[in-house]
């Protein structure tokens, strides 16, 4: 008996992969379409409806393990929610320089304390540049 | 910003100054002002940050000031007072 393995991968509107592992006698060719790989699934978890539990359970499970900067599969973001969100990026920094933005800047210039120490910057910047 | 405002290549001797009580102070300060307004643009090259660290940490001030003086060119730097440009920038 050997395993085979289906040679098509399911898509499915959650990202999940499903392969099929099914033991079949030596000698015998079997070639699983995606449709019946789907088929079969659906019954077997209709069958057993503990195992999606115990799937989304391990799901959970392994994401806490590897912390939330990994995202699961189940909270992929799709490409227009990442377009979305880069605009979103952009209308912030535009917002920097909006006038009340510019009038805090300049306040937080206008008090902010120079340090009191005996030194000429363009010397000690020389110095830098000449030395390292 | 308007596109007509003059643009200025700001040395880090002078964006010290800023943060330090010495000579020509407070015109580096008018120009930041400025800058701030948006009346003119400066621009700064990148290694003006590393430059600006190594100018404040060797002028004997205490690393608190240190921060407070990075932590405002990081301010006017974001809000394009001040732009930075590296080699490969555009």
């Amino acid at each position: 008996m050997s395993l085979m393995k289906t040679k098509e991968s399911l898509s499915t509107a959650n990202s999940v992969r499903v392969t099929l592992d099914v033991p079949v006698p030596d000698n015998i060719h079997f070639h699983f379409s995606s449709r019946e790989v789907q088929t079969a699934f659906g019954h077997f978890l209709l069958e057993n409806p503990h195992i999606m539990g115990l799937v989304f359970e391990n799901l959970t499970k392994h994401r806490q393990e590897i912390g939330q900067s990994q995202i699961s599969p189940w909270t992929r973001i799709s490409k227009a929610q990442k377009v979305l969100a880069s605009l979103s990026d952009l209308a912030d920094d535009d917002s920097e320089s909006s006038p009340r933005n510019i009038q805090q800047t300049l306040e937080l210039l206008e008090n902010h304390k120079p340090s009191r120490v005996k030194v000429n910057s363009t010397q000690l910047l020389r110095d830098i540049r000449d030395n390292g | 910003m308007d596109n007509n405002n003059k643009l200025y290549v700001v040395d880090t001797s002078v964006t010290a100054k800023l943060f330090l009580v010495e000579e020509q102070s407070e015109e580096a300060k008018q120009i930041y002002r400025q800058a701030t307004r948006q009346e003119i643009m400066l621009l700064a090259p990148e290694l003006t940050c590393y430059e600006l660290i190594s100018v404040l940490t060797q002028a004997d001030m205490p690393l608190s000031e240190v921060k407070e003086h990075l932590l405002l060119f990081e301010k006017l730097v974001k809000d394009e007072a001040a732009k930075t440009k590296g080699p490969g920038s555009n």
